[in-house]
């Protein structure tokens, strides 16, 4: 009987396990994406019409931060890339979140910058809010993947093509999830 | 909790090999001051130039007067890495040395030095050291990375054993010859652990010697152990991007080695610690191209017996990868 018990637990254990770390590692290798498991540190940013948002608003959702900036060579080629995701993705339960991690920028700069590289998803400026700089320790660009339980699973270190089959079935994974 | 356990126990690692110091470990990592991240896939090359002096006398700890004896030596080393898998990376090192004494230290039966006007110098192909790594433990954060690489090698003895001095009289002694003329075998675990701008890394490498012959005589250099312990600050830029990169280095490092045997009895007058004190600039120029200088300062001795001890070392290295 006491074994029942600890077999039962150890399932019940490696389920969370199972489940607790999101969707199967061989999409983000697929995909280049380097494997993290870390609850997202929260922030509030302003969003381009001016309100309040929080990073914790989007549980139960997929969100894609993009941390980029004006002056940063790869993601000028990169930011369309990403266009092309969002336009993939818009109307799925999914949030991106492009934010720019310029010191002197303005809003409208860092808007009609990103405009004019073709794209039409609203950027947001890092000062405009309160995210740590822990999230571009390693340099811009880079793309986090946190799932809608508030987790970063993946981290895409420098520019990628965000069109790609694989990066498409990481997120399509991530939608899918519970 | 996890990050402190870690660094405690990279000191605790570092300490433990204080006993058995020795000089800068030039196999064990390549990640030195290079991002620890992502830069190690692939391959590349890397060339490096060190200078080493040695022109003064120590009993043991205590430094006395130099009779006239002196050693230098220019290693230009190549080597070549390449990952066949994104945790294993093999690398070959191949030197190119030149070595010079002018006046070889004599050590009387009284316990007082002299200096013979022994003088030669040689020029050629080192031994040659092939190398594997295995990065089996990695961790990552959002800000921090956690690495630890295992290493395993061999050193061929690919160096001539047989140069002799200026007069044609004499060999030249042991460690002045381009090779040791012996098979050796290189194990080593190294570690680093990043967060934010700044990263601490810390290398073990021993070496395990056979028995090899310089000239006529059979001679096998003392196992070793070096050891390193750096920290490394990125000064520029404040947030990373595709631009150049500055990093400022401070290290401790040196060697451990067991006396020598020469026709296979001990020499009581070779072997010790060496601990050296080693700022260092790195500039990242490109993603794929790394310029390194540094300077290592002997800043403690404990030779067995009475020997030429190191000065300081200094080296400049570019590393290119594909």
């Amino acid at each position: 009987m006491k074994i029942g018990i600890w077999i039962l637990i150890l399932l019940l254990d490696l389920s969370f396990v199972s489940t607790a770390f999101g969707i199967d590692q061989s999409y983000l290798d697929a995909a280049g994406i380097m494997g993290l498991r870390e609850e997202a540190p929260d922030f509030t940013i302003a969003s381009p019409a001016g309100q309040k948002i929080n990073l914790k608003d989007y549980r139960g959702k997929v969100v894609i931060l993009h941390i980029w900036a004006t002056w940063c060579k790869p993601c000028k080629k990169e930011l369309p890339l990403f266009g092309k995701m969002y336009q993939n993705f818009r109307n799925k339960d999914i949030v991106f979140l492009p934010i720019a991690v310029d010191v002197k920028a303005t809003h409208e700069e860092v808007d009609s910058f990103a405009k004019g590289l073709g794209v039409d998803f609203p950027v947001y400026l890092a000062r405009e809010g309160n995210i740590t700089d822990r999230y571009w320790t390693w340099g811009v660009p880079v793309t986090y993947f946190i799932d809608k339980r508030g987790w970063i699973i993946g981290r895409a270190m420098g520019p990628r093509d965000w069109g790609s089959g694989s990066i498409n079935e990481l997120i399509n994974a991530m939608l899918e999830e519970k | 909790m996890k990050k402190w356990s870690f660094i405690l126990l990279l000191l605790v690692v570092f300490l433990m090999s204080l006993p058995t110091v020795s000089s800068a470990c030039d196999f064990c990592l390549l990640s030195q001051g290079i991002s620890p991240l992502e830069t190690l896939s692939g391959g590349g090359i890397r060339v490096n130039e060190r200078y080493t002096l040695l022109n003064q006398v120590y009993r043991g700890m205590e430094k006395i007067s130099n009779p006239g004896a002196k050693e230098e030596f220019w290693t230009t080393e190549f080597t070549g890495f390449y990952s066949i898998t994104k945790d294993i990376t093999l690398l070959a090192v191949v030197p190119l040395k030149k070595t010079s004494m002018n006046g070889e230290l004599v050590i009387n039966e009284d316990g007082t030095v002299d200096a013979d006007p022994m003088k030669g110098d040689e020029f050629g192909l080192g031994d040659i050291a092939v190398l594997g790594r295995y990065s089996f433990f990695k961790r990552h954060t959002i800000d921090t990375t956690i690495t630890v690489a295992g290493l395993l090698g061999i050193k061929l003895p690919t160096g001539k054993t047989n140069g002799k001095t200026d007069d044609g009289m004499e060999y030249l002694d042991s460690h002045i010859q381009l090779g040791t003329g012996s098979t050796d075998f290189l194990v080593g675990l190294s570690g680093s652990y990043s967060i934010q701008r700044f990263t601490i890394s810390t290398n073990l490498l021993g070496t395990i010697t056979t028995e090899g012959r310089y000239g006529d005589t059979k001679h096998q250099f003392g196992n070793a152990l070096n050891y390193d312990l750096t920290a490394k600050y990125r000064v520029y830029p404040g947030v990373l991007a595709s631009g150049p990169q500055l990093f400022l280095a401070i290290g401790v490092n040196g060697e451990l080695r067991d006396r020598e045997k020469v026709n296979g009895a001990k020499d009581p007058n070779s072997g010790g610690n060496t601990t050296y004190l080693s700022p260092g600039i790195q500039v990242v120029v490109a993603p794929h191209l790394v310029f390194e200088l540094s300077y290592q300062y002997a800043i403690y001795h404990h030779l067995y017996g009475t020997q030429l001890g190191e000065n300081y070392k200094m080296s400049g290295g570019v590393t290119y990868m594909f």
